[in-house]
Formats: structure tokens, C-alpha cells, sequence
């Protein structure tokens, strides 16, 4: 029996045998040494004990309860998410803020709410008015003996009985002014329509009580068809400032313009046209603001919506 | 108790499921610290710590051995404290006898009320085990606590210690040999079971 030395090697192999830690080839290897060297044996034996004896310790229970409570783990828990949310979300709702705030004042032609297209119809009115006060203003100074249009304007309005009564069975100048209005608004710039309206108004007057005719040449009728003339003025000047929509409307129905009306219908119409072409770009911009507005409330939402989510949960 | 249910809550945010899971492993975790630490209080803190610890990393656990992974978080907690010690030695508050020795740790002594039955043989094996443990250095007493008194298998311990399979092999052989020489001179005080299945062990 050859007895061989017992190395460290052997040991090791000893300790894995005795735990079955061995490949196969190992394990008979040192089986057949074992039967040939009691030495080996020996050693395994006191390894064995050993083991024995580790394994022979009591298992100790634990003195307490080690569970863990939210004050423990909630001061320095890792990394969430939730103050990731809640930042996405302040930073929407400010995004949000800002462009609301461009969709009133950076978008080009705003006024508040109202888009600028209205603008033009009211600087039409405006301009249809001016040219109705400067053509009474030059009626005044064709007719000295009438007071200035600003002043008769303000007092034609009582006056108007007194005219009626001067000029009876004349039609009242309100209606009769309507259509007068808009020939009156046409051809006020023309100092030949004063004329035509006198003719005009020559016949009015014999339409009530037949006028002698001599009373026809006579001043006062003369004076009273112009007083007719300046309170048709007066009323359809009023009228042209009160009723603008129905001044343009008239000049439009009425057949051909004059030069006069096709300038004055020219600036209206580029107008328009300039309007209309730039409404296109405004719409588009507007579109693209509604659409990051609704982005960015759904964005502050949802995140704000999920950063109370994981508060909560990480609080309970 | 589904432990895989629970670490999947746990892993979800869910404190109460992990709390389960220390429930179930707090004896295992708390004698792995206490066989290699020697100290209850110091062992406790490791304890604790260690389960804060896989709380706070519980996401990182990609399957496997759920056992392992937290044996391992354990035994690095106290190589922490024993590093801390070693920085800073601290006074012993065990008295010392006259030769200047310190005297054995009073947890030994405590008249443990759960364990009526034990003999004074016992307790003086387990005395001069713990004492030989002691004389070990850390990284063959963590490997043959793991094997051979928590009962883990080499792949375990592999993983516990986060060393290949071959050096646990060593580390145990080698931790073994040295104990073998320390707890020579007690084994009669080997229970008559402990015997008896070694007696069967050989004749296998």
C-alpha cells in the first residue's frame, strides 16, 4: 500500500467529494484512493466532522421584526419619476400660458378677438360720411343763405315740420329721400345735380296744391324749393352717416356708375381684395396656435395626472 | 406565500409585499450577519441594513435565487462593519478577565428562555465554534457559514459571494482545514444525532 502524500489539491477535492461537488472522472478517482489510502480516509473523516459540527450550530430567529416602514425607504429612495411628471407638466401648463398669450397678441392683423377684416367696411362708412360732409359743406357755399352743414344738420332734424309746412302737400323728405339718398350720395360731388334736384323739386311742390305761376318764379317758392333741397341734403347726408350699409347698397343697385362712384367703389374694392388675401395666411397661423394650445393642455394634463399617480402610489 | 408575486409587487412600489418577503427571510438573513459579525447589535444593523438596502435595489433583482441575492447584500453590509471596525477600533464593552482577554461574549451566556432544552454541552459547542469562526478571516468565514450552516450549495454561494464556483471550492477546503485543527479538542461534544449521521455518511 502505497501511501502518497496529501496535498492541498487533495484536500480540495476531499472537501468538494464530501459535498458530491465532483465530476464523475474526479469522483472515482479519489473513491479509489480512498480504498487504497487510509491516510485519505482519515483526512475525510475529520472534514466530515468538522462539517458536522458547523452544521450542529442552532439557527438564531431574529430578535425582531426588520419590516421596513415608508419613513425608512421614502427619505432617500431611489430616482422616481414623479418629480419628472410634475415638472413636465409646470412646464406645459407655462408653454401653454405663452401661447395664449401669442394667440391674442402676435398674430399678425389681431384686434382682441375680431379678425381685421371688419376694419374695412367701418373705414369705408368713415370715408362715405367725410365725402357726405364735405359735399354739404360745398352746398353751403353755393347756397350762402343756408346755415353750415353741421349746424343745419343738428337743427334740420326740428326743422323738417317747418319745412314740411312750408312746402305743403310736398312728400315727406324722409321717404322720399331714401331713393333721393343715393342719387344725392352719387352726385353730390357734381355741381350740375344741384340743379337737377331743383328741377326736380320744382315738380314735387306742384304735385301738392297747384302753385300759380307765378308763385313758381316768386323767391320764397324758390326759397322754399331750396329749403326742400338743403333739408333732402340734410336728411339724406343723415341718412349716409346713420345708414351706411344702405348707402352702399343703394350705390350698387343703381345702375351704371359714374366716374365719381366707380372711384369712390375702386378703393372699397382693394380693400376687400387685400383683406382676402391676407385672412389665408392669419387663418393657418391661428390653426397652428389652436393646435399647440390643445397639445400642450393635454400634455400638462396627462403628466400632471400621472406625477399625482406616482405620489400617491409611493405613498401609500 | 408566492414569492415571485411578491418581489414582482415589491419591485412595483409595493412596501407591504416586501415586507412579506423580510418576514420570511429575516432569521436566515440575521443569523448570516450575526455567524459572521459575532455580535447580535452589530448583526441587527446589518440586518436592517441590508434589507433597506434591497428595498431600495429590488429592481435590480433579474430573477434567480431570491435567497441568494439577499444573503449577498447581507454579507457585503458586513464587510462594511468590518471594515468601519477596522478603520476605527472601537472599546470593547465585554469585560476583560486578568490576563487581559476579553471574556466571551455575554450573548453565549444569556439563559435563553426559547431553547429550555438545549444542554450545557451545546451551548459550549456552540461557544467554541463561534470562537474558531471568529479566528477565521472574513472571506472563508462568510463562504463556510453560507455552505455549511446556512445550507447552501456551491451555485448559491457562488452567487452570494459573486465569485466563481471554483473559488468557493477553495475558500470552503481551505476555511474547513483551519476549522478542523480549531474543533479538534471538542468533538465530544458533537450531539449523539450529529454522530450518528456521520456514522451513516461513512458507510454510504
Amino acid at each position: 500500500m502505497v501511501q502518497r502524500a496529501i496535498s492541498h489539491h487533495d484536500l480540495e477535492q476531499l472537501s468538494a467529494f464530501m459535498d458530491d461537488q465532483l465530476r464523475p472522472a474526479e469522483r472515482r478517482r479519489i473513491e479509489i484512493r480512498l480504498q487504497a489510502e487510509p491516510g485519505l480516509q482519515k483526512e475525510l473523516d475529520s472534514l466530515r466532522y468538522t462539517r458536522a459540527m458547523l452544521r450542529s450550530l442552532p439557527p438564531r430567529r431574529a430578535p425582531r421584526n426588520f419590516t421596513l416602514s415608508t419613513a425608512m425607504v421614502g427619505t432617500s429612495r431611489p430616482l422616481s419619476w414623479q418629480p419628472v411628471f410634475g415638472m413636465a407638466s409646470a412646464l406645459a401648463v407655462v408653454l401653454l400660458v405663452f401661447v395664449l398669450l401669442g394667440d391674442f397678441l402676435v398674430i399678425p392683423g389681431y384686434v382682441g378677438m375680431f379678425p381685421v377684416s371688419q376694419a374695412p367696411a367701418a373705414e369705408e362708412s368713415q370715408s362715405l360720411a367725410q365725402s357726405a360732409g364735405e359735399q354739404t359743406k360745398e352746398e353751403a357755399l353755393i347756397f350762402p343763405t343756408e346755415a353750415p352743414v353741421s349746424t343745419a344738420a343738428a337743427e334740420a332734424i326740428p326743422q323738417q315740420p317747418s319745412a314740411k309746412a312750408v312746402v305743403p302737400g310736398a312728400v315727406t323728405p324722409t321717404p322720399q329721400a331714401t331713393p333721393a339718398t343715393g342719387m344725392m350720395a352719387d352726385s353730390l360731388p357734381e355741381s350740375t345735380s344741384e340743379e337737377r334736384m331743383m328741377l326736380e323739386a320744382a315738380p314735387m311742390i306742384s304735385e301738392g296744391t297747384p302753385p300759380a305761376a307765378e308763385d313758381l318764379a316768386q323767391t320764397p317758392s324758390i326759397s322754399n324749393t331750396l329749403s326742400l333741397t338743403e333739408t333732402q341734403v340734410l336728411s339724406g347726408t343723415l341718412q349716409v352717416q346713420e345708414q351706411p350699409g344702405d348707402a352702399l347698397a343703394e350705390s350698387k343697385e343703381s345702375g351704371p356708375a359714374p366716374s365719381e362712384r366707380t372711384q369712390d367703389s375702386e378703393p372699397t374694392g382693394l380693400i376687400n381684395q387685400n383683406a382676402a388675401d391676407s385672412q389665408v395666411p392669419r387663418l393657418w397661423a391661428q390653426v397652428i396656435f389652436w393646435m399647440a394650445e390643445l397639445l400642450l393642455a393635454c400634455l400638462a394634463v396627462a403628466a400632471g395626472l400621472m406625477s399625482f399617480y406616482l405620489w400617491y402610489a409611493g405613498r401609500h | 406565500m408566492d414569492e415571485t408575486f411578491l418581489i414582482q409587487s415589491a419591485q412595483a412600489g409595493d412596501l407591504d409585499a416586501f415586507n412579506r418577503l423580510v418576514l420570511a427571510y429575516q432569521d436566515l438573513v440575521y443569523n448570516q450577519a450575526l455567524r459572521v459579525l459575532g455580535e447580535e447589535a452589530a448583526a441587527a444593523d446589518a440586518t436592517q441594513e441590508a434589507f433597506i438596502s434591497a428595498y431600495r435595489n429590488i429592481k435590480s433583482f433579474r430573477g434567480g435565487i431570491f435567497r441568494a441575492w439577499l444573503l449577498r447584500i447581507v454579507t457585503n453590509a458586513c464587510y462594511d462593519d468590518l471594515r468601519r471596525r477596522q478603520r476605527r477600533p472601537t472599546t470593547p464593552l465585554e469585560p476583560v478577565d486578568d490576563s487581559g482577554e476579553e471574556v466571551e461574549s455575554p450573548y453565549w451566556m444569556i439563559d435563553d428562555g426559547d431553547r429550555p432544552e438545549e444542554s450545557i454541552e451545546r451551548k459550549q459547542l456552540e461557544q467554541a465554534i463561534v470562537g474558531c469562526l471568529e479566528r477565521l478571516p472574513v472571506e472563508f468565514k462568510s463562504v463556510v457559514v453560507l455552505v455549511d450552516v446556512q445550507g447552501l450549495d456551491y451555485a448559491e454561494a457562488a452567487i452570494t459571494m459573486g465569485k466563481p464556483v471554483g473559488t468557493v471550492k477553495s475558500r470552503l477546503a481551505r476555511a474547513r482545514l483551519r476549522l478542523r485543527q480549531c474543533l479538534q479538542s471538542y468533538w465530544e461534544l458533537l450531539p449523539q444525532e450529529f454522530r450518528l449521521k456521520l456514522e451513516a455518511d461513512g458507510q454510504s
